[in-house]
């Protein structure tokens, strides 16, 4: 009864305290809208899917995370030149990033029992395209053949969670991410053999490919 | 050709006659035993088999010493199993020369998805299970699987190919989130009281098959005749 009724006044307390000064483990789902600014100045748009993991330390008012966003979708109308290969195709996407995240827990509760919070850290990440039907004008490129582009860059997030007393709790959480990134190199992989792929090709990336990433994400505190 | 058909219709006929049969005693005969009743949730306890063992987690804290053990246990199991699980990259890519060169590099895989985001989460989920099954709580056992992963990836698999940034990430991570949901899931088939539930249980979750897992107690009923009755909890250590 004594542990009831503590439990209901730090639910209903005026000022919002939640649980702190522990590890914790969050996963979620996701969607995601980027677009790929190509090397002839050209768009191509990706939307998927996907989910994202942080795991990491939460102080009183601050949190820091390692975080991981996976999305899956297509993408139409890639254009892309490597390994002296020009092609122009439509596929499937894979986007992978990984990342330190810094997050600031603020007093304001847009919603009652909700606080929020905001947060940045640098970012790398891994693009691989997979294309299904395209077209090259030149070179050598076929469909067993897949495209990764390493890429740097950081990302921004805001986003609201449940204030609980304790994370076993599962607290929920909804945030928006932005993520702005330059690729480092572009690969030509040969996954004709599922067991060991083999690299064709890796260039430098001197062909300016730039992506921006606006994700929309919600999850739980699992543990 | 007639004859065969009239056969079968018979037969077909026979076999529905001795299923209306089999309903119809089986309707009598639970009718006749069991008075009707409100499906209290007493009731439906009742119905509940109950199992002989009841498995759980414990946590509890460790030493040092402890933990260096199970590291190096784990440590160990791996050097073994990965030429036997990848004989042929073992075999064909793996050297003394490729692994000093790869000691110390950290790269982005372009494996297929069934090695980054299957194989390699699934074998987290085990790591996880296994320091579980050992008294970790379960942010511990995210860390310890973290370590144990850790070093496979920076010592043992650099033998064939440098260590990759998703391995390291996903392995201990996702893997503990499907750690969770897999001993959540094996927990409640392994307390249902039916074999094939604990066979499932068990193969989900085969940690809590050996002797290092903490969890298992045996339900002891005893009923003394004087309107007394007990349980007793055996757990071994």
């Amino acid at each position: 009864m004594k542990k009831f009724i503590v439990t209901l006044l730090l639910l209903f307390s005026a000022k919002a305290f939640a649980w702190q000064n522990d590890m914790s483990l969050k996963g979620g789902l996701g969607l995601s809208q980027a677009t790929i600014h190509a090397f002839d100045n050209s768009e191509d748009h990706m939307t998927g899917f996907g989910f994202n993991t942080q795991f990491g330390y939460r102080f009183s008012d601050w949190e820091i995370n390692l975080a991981s966003y996976i999305y899956w979708g297509k993408i139409d109308d890639l254009k892309f030149r490597a390994n002296n290969t020009s092609v122009v195709g439509s596929g499937v996407f894979r986007h992978v990033s990984f990342g330190p995240i810094l997050k600031y827990i603020f007093d304001w509760q847009p919603k009652k029992g909700w606080h929020f919070y905001a947060g940045a850290g640098p970012s790398w990440s891994m693009q691989t395209v997979k294309l299904e039907q395209f077209q090259a004008s030149s070179g050598n490129f076929t469909s067993d053949y897949k495209l990764t582009y390493i890429s740097r860059g950081g990302m921004v997030v805001i986003g609201i969670e449940e204030i609980l007393p304790f994370k076993e709790m599962h607290p929920v959480y909804f945030e928006v991410l932005y993520s702005y990134k330059k690729s480092k190199d572009v690969s030509v992989v040969d996954a004709s053999n599922f067991a060991e792929v083999r690299t064709i090709s890796t260039e430098e990336s001197e062909q300016d490919i730039r992506g921006s990433f606006i994700m929309i994400n919600a999850g739980i505190t699992l543990f | 050709m007639e004859k065969i058909y009239n056969m079968i219709h018979i037969r077909v006929r026979s076999i529905g006659l001795l299923f209306l049969f089999i309903s119809l005693s089986c309707t009598a005969f639970s009718a006749e035993n069991k008075p009707v009743e409100k499906e209290s949730k007493k009731s439906l306890a009742s119905r509940k088999r109950e199992p002989k063992y009841h498995y759980g987690y414990t946590n509890r804290p460790h030493t040092l010493k402890e933990s260096a053990l199970h590291l190096s246990a784990i440590y160990g199991i791996s050097w073994a199993l990965y030429p036997i699980t990848q004989p042929e990259v073992f075999r064909e890519k793996g050297s003394v020369k490729n692994y000093r060169y790869n000691f110390g590099r950290l790269v982005f895989d372009r494996d297929e998805p069934f090695w980054n985001w299957f194989v390699h989460p699934i074998t987290g989920s085990q790591l996880y299970l296994y320091y579980r099954a050992n008294g970790y709580n379960r942010v511990d056992s995210l860390g310890m699987a973290f370590i144990s992963s850790t070093l496979f990836e920076f010592t043992v698999e650099i033998y064939t190919e440098p260590a990759s940034v998703q391995d390291l990430y996903q392995t201990p991570v996702i893997g503990s989130v499907i750690g969770l949901g897999l001993e959540n899931l094996s927990l409640y088939l392994l307390n249902s009281g039916n074999a094939f539930g604990r066979f499932l249980g068990h193969v989900l979750n085969p940690s809590t098959l050996f002797w290092f897992y903490e969890g298992k107690i045996q339900l002891v009923p005893k009923y003394s005749g004087k309107k007394t009755g007990s349980l007793t909890l055996m757990m071994d250590f």
